[in-house]
């Protein structure tokens, strides 16, 4: 089974939000230089579904990724879990595409790759959060789809998947091949040893750019990009002699507040 | 009657010297054998050093070997292992007499006759009599007592073979009692000595008609060569090839403490390695494969152990007997040996305190062991999850609570009325403070990094920090098997310290400082507060004068970093004694028998299933039956934990933990 994981290279989502800064001309946001860059969370829990998956039989895993140079440095970490091959789409065309594009590119990308049986990517994004690439990708690519998946069961030419929906868990049956964006109920990303990550230096990342995989024009335009007002916020200690006393005292607070 | 030796005899028309030449040699191919087998298992193990330094190998060998030092650690049982001990080297003497006579038909060693005889048997009759003595009352005490270190809940060990062991002993030491009291009624050879034992054998015979004297004699003699020679060839396949390999054992012990051996022995850069740690058995050295030859199950780990105290799935005795039987089985290729027969929460239990390989007779070593089963662990991503995110905020922010950098010097701006340098690239200064990750960023451990500074700026000493560019010490990293990081740690470390001048580094926590010492390259002058303001209050330079609230009992806890992997007990107390007022009581385990809190190393961030109870929530009721109310300590992580335990105990009100630095500060 060949399974095609997506994935994004984000700035690290606990940097303090005091460390963006916002180019309103540019309708840009201004990255703080000192902070890391990491998988984007739902993108290694997708990561961690393929593995899971992989541990489980003979599986091959790619990893996709459409960033700048430095996101090789996400991939190798994708290698060093476990991930066999890995391919950066990169190229200064790409910069600024939407959720529509990113999917067109992938799609394409994936569609020139090795023949795969399932894609798998995160729910959403921990930058943008827009969640639409995943959908965009089945779209594109003319497959079935599942989003927010919680668990994976391969059975013979399909697979059943665990949605996780608002009022519980659904489960479905999807034929294969098939598209899935996942949430973080699948699993605790696993570790990657840092002497899998540094052996990924030796593995050859392939780079593919405009040239290869042709852009896609954005299908949405920014109007505006501001920061908002930040709400301000009191912690307030509810006190008691005894832990009960505090908890009968919190309940009464709610209770005024009409929260309860 | 004259006495004829039983190999003098001739038995179904065989003569008993041939008798004798068969069992030798074939008890001695059987054993060459069965040794050969050991020594293939030894050879398949990976290389390791350990042949430097001979002068402290052979002090070690003759203290903890010959002499015997950790036996008295338990004094009832040790004085018996030191019977039984010193009657095996006197008496081998004695067996090899016997093997030669029967040999000889009766030929008796030349020396062994004459005044030097006469001393030797009078001296082994005493020691036959003594361990005699001992092994009754070993039998005697296993069967009454039933010490819990020899058997516990699901630690099955090895029990009949301990008394099957020590029957044969009484046995050997009875028939050849009885063999010279048939000799010593049926002769009067004065010159054979004084033989207290012979002669309490012919007094119970005395009696008897001369002829059972004499069969008895000769019974007893084949049994007692067929009984040693048993004893020879069963030595090797269990407990007792302790008896062959504890010298060696102790001769190549492990000479440093707290350091953690390389990934493999001779390989400069772990990623030259195919793979990490150890997932067979062939993967441990043969130094570690050696430790399991000398396991006696003695229990003495296990009965030390933290972890198994508070009922961890981990048992270091069951552990060394679980992989010994494991590589003498061959069952190598039908069950998986880490994650298998050892289970991860075994792995992951161990705290790496050190108590158990402080308390081996025979110097066997655990935490070389386990570190290289959680190596094994990492790579092939068995780690537990809740270490995921530790491991990953190191490696991205240089400090596991994920922080930034630029963050890391934000506690001194909480020190009223003092800077505290920030060294760059260049400086100099004569103390370098390493501060580590959780001192800068942990609200409460902060403190304790506050009161550091305040102490070296009253004693005039200047001083700097890293700041931002300081990373995690790597301490825990290590120890969780994460080697890879673990060198990108220190290489960043090593470079930022290699920029700076200084004479001397003073850490916070004892882990940092153990790393620091014995885990980077070079030899780092590096010091832990406790050590580095001892002279100065004794000196002077820093003053105690405020008198400690009165009342208060205090009681002092040994971190595992300082105390046992360091030799650091005293320097601690020393501060205490000089504070005014100071009213200290010791606990019960203290100094190298210090009970871990639990979170130095890697438990800290992860829960062990089936843990009946904190180990810190166990220290604070060792503190409590001390009748302290103030349990001091020199390492963060045992305040935190040491702190929480009390709180969940709901003991805040009547107890209270500090840090000694807070508390000499607080005399200031």
């Amino acid at each position: 089974m060949h399974i095609i994981v997506c994935l994004k290279q984000i700035i690290d989502p606990e940097t303090p939000a005091e460390d963006f800064r916002v180019d309103p001309a540019a309708r840009r946001a201004i990255l703080p230089q000192d902070r890391g860059y990491v998988i984007s969370d739902y993108d290694a829990n997708a990561l961690e579904g393929a593995l899971r998956l992989k541990d489980r039989g003979d599986s091959k895993v790619t990893v996709f990724s459409l960033g700048e140079e430095r996101t090789k440095e996400a991939l190798r970490k994708a290698l060093g879990m476990g991930a066999d091959e890995a391919i950066l789409l990169s190229d200064p065309l790409y910069d600024d595409a939407d959720s529509f594009a990113v999917a067109h590119v992938l799609s394409q990308a994936i569609k020139k790759a090795d023949p795969f049986d399932l894609i798998l990517c995160g729910r959403q994004e921990g930058d943008w959060d827009a969640g639409q690439v995943g959908s965009g990708m089945a779209e594109l690519l003319g497959l079935p789809s599942a989003t927010c998946v919680g668990g994976i069961e391969v059975q013979d030419g399909s697979i059943i998947v665990e949605r996780i929906v608002a009022d519980g868990r659904e489960t479905i049956e999807l034929p294969l091949p098939a598209v899935l964006t996942i949430s973080s109920e699948i699993g605790v990303p696993r570790y990657a040893p840092l002497k899998g990550v540094m052996a990924a230096f030796e593995k050859n990342i392939p780079v593919w750019n405009a040239e290869v995989i042709p852009p896609a024009e954005s299908r949405n335009r920014m109007l505006d990009l501001f920061i908002p007002v930040r709400k301000e916020e009191e912690c307030l200690f509810i006190e008691g002699d005894t832990p009960e006393e505090a908890g009968i005292n919190l309940a009464l607070r709610l209770r005024n507040a009409k929260l309860i | 009657m004259p006495f004829v030796h039983p190999s003098a005899e001739t038995y179904f028309g065989i003569p008993g010297y041939v008798l004798s030449w068969v069992i030798l040699i074939a008890a001695l191919a059987l054993f060459s054998c069965t040794l050969y087998q050991r020594i293939l298992l030894l050879r398949s193990g990976q290389p390791d050093p350990r042949f430097s330094q001979l002068d402290r190998r052979f002090l070690g060998l003759i203290r903890y070997g010959l002499i015997q030092k950790k036996q008295l650690r338990y004094f009832g049982a040790g004085i018996i292992h030191y019977l039984i001990f010193t009657g095996f080297i006197i008496l081998s003497l004695r067996s090899l007499d016997l093997i030669i006579q029967g040999l000889g038909g009766g030929y008796e060693l030349y020396w062994l006759k004459g005044s030097f005889g006469g001393f030797y048997n009078s001296l082994k009759d005493v020691f036959e009599l003594l361990v005699l003595a001992a092994g009754l009352w070993a039998i005697l005490r296993r069967l009454l007592l039933q010490p819990e270190r020899y058997r516990r809940n699901g630690d099955p060990g090895h029990q009949s073979e301990a008394y099957l062991v020590l029957g044969l002993i009484v046995f050997l030491m009875i028939t050849d009692i009885l063999f010279e009291a048939g000799r010593l009624a049926s002769t009067s050879q004065v010159s054979r000595g004084w033989l207290p034992a012979a002669a309490l054998g012919a007094w119970t015979l005395s009696g008897s008609l001369p002829s059972t004297g004499a069969v008895l004699s000769s019974t007893v003699y084949w049994l007692h060569l067929l009984a040693f020679f048993f004893f020879l060839n069963f030595l090797p396949l269990a407990k007792h090839f302790h008896i062959i390999t504890a010298l060696p054992n102790v001769f190549f012990r492990k000479l440093e403490k707290g350091g953690i051996k390389p990934a493999r022995w001779g390989i400069e850069n772990p990623e030259d390695l195919d793979s990490l740690g150890v997932g067979r058995l062939t993967d441990f050295t043969w130094k570690h494969l050696l430790d399991f030859f000398s396991c006696t199950e003695c229990g003495r780990c296990s009965d030390q152990c933290p972890a198994r105290a508070v009922g961890r799935p981990l048992s270091p005795k069951m552990f060394t007997i679980k992989l010994r039987d494991y590589g003498y089985s061959k069952e190598e290729n039908k069950i998986a040996m880490t994650g298998g027969l050892i289970t991860t929460d075994e792995i992951w239990s161990c705290t790496t305190c050190g108590a158990c390989e402080e308390e081996c007779p025979v110097c066997i070593e655990y935490i070389d062991k386990m570190i290289d089963l959680r190596r094994h662990l990492i790579e092939t991503s068995q780690t537990p999850k809740s270490f995921n995110s530790v491991l990953m905020q190191i490696e991205k922010t240089g400090n596991p609570f994920g922080k930034p950098a630029s963050k890391r010097a934000d506690w001194t701006k909480e020190v009223p009325g003092l800077l505290v340098p920030i060294l760059k690239a260049g400086d100099e200064a004569e103390v370098l403070y390493f501060v580590d990750g959780y001192a800068s960023y942990d609200p409460r451990v902060q403190i304790i990094a506050q009161a550091i500074v305040q102490g070296l700026h009253r004693s005039n000493i200047q001083f700097g920090i890293l700041g931002a560019r300081e990373k995690d010490s790597g301490h825990q990293v290590r120890r969780l098997g994460e080697e890879g990081l673990f060198q990108n740690l220190l290489e960043e470390n090593m470079e930022t310290l290699g920029s700076r001048r200084f004479k001397q580094i003073v850490t916070t926590d004892p882990h940092a400082f153990n790393t620091l010492k014995k885990d980077y390259p070079g030899d780092l002058p590096v010091m832990h507060y406790s050590q580095f303001f001892l002279p100065l209050i004794q000196d002077g330079r820093l003053k105690p004068a405020k008198a400690l609230a009165p009342g208060d009992v205090y009681t002092y806890h040994d971190p595992c970093y300082l105390g046992r992997h360091n030799g650091l007990y005293d320097p601690p107390r020393q501060i205490l004694k000089t504070l005014p007022g100071m009213n200290l009581v010791e606990m019960q385990r203290c100094r190298d028998r210090s009970f871990c809190c639990g979170g130095g190393d890697v438990n800290l961030w992860h829960e062990i299933e089936g843990e009946e109870m904190r180990m810190a929530g166990k220290r604070v009721r060792m503190a409590r039956d001390a009748g302290a109310n103030v349990i001091v300590t020199a390492c963060l992580f045992c305040l935190l934990n040491l702190e929480d335990a009390v709180k969940t105990a709901g003991l805040d009100k009547e107890m209270r933990v500090t840090d000694l630095m807070e508390l000499v500060v607080s005399t200031i």
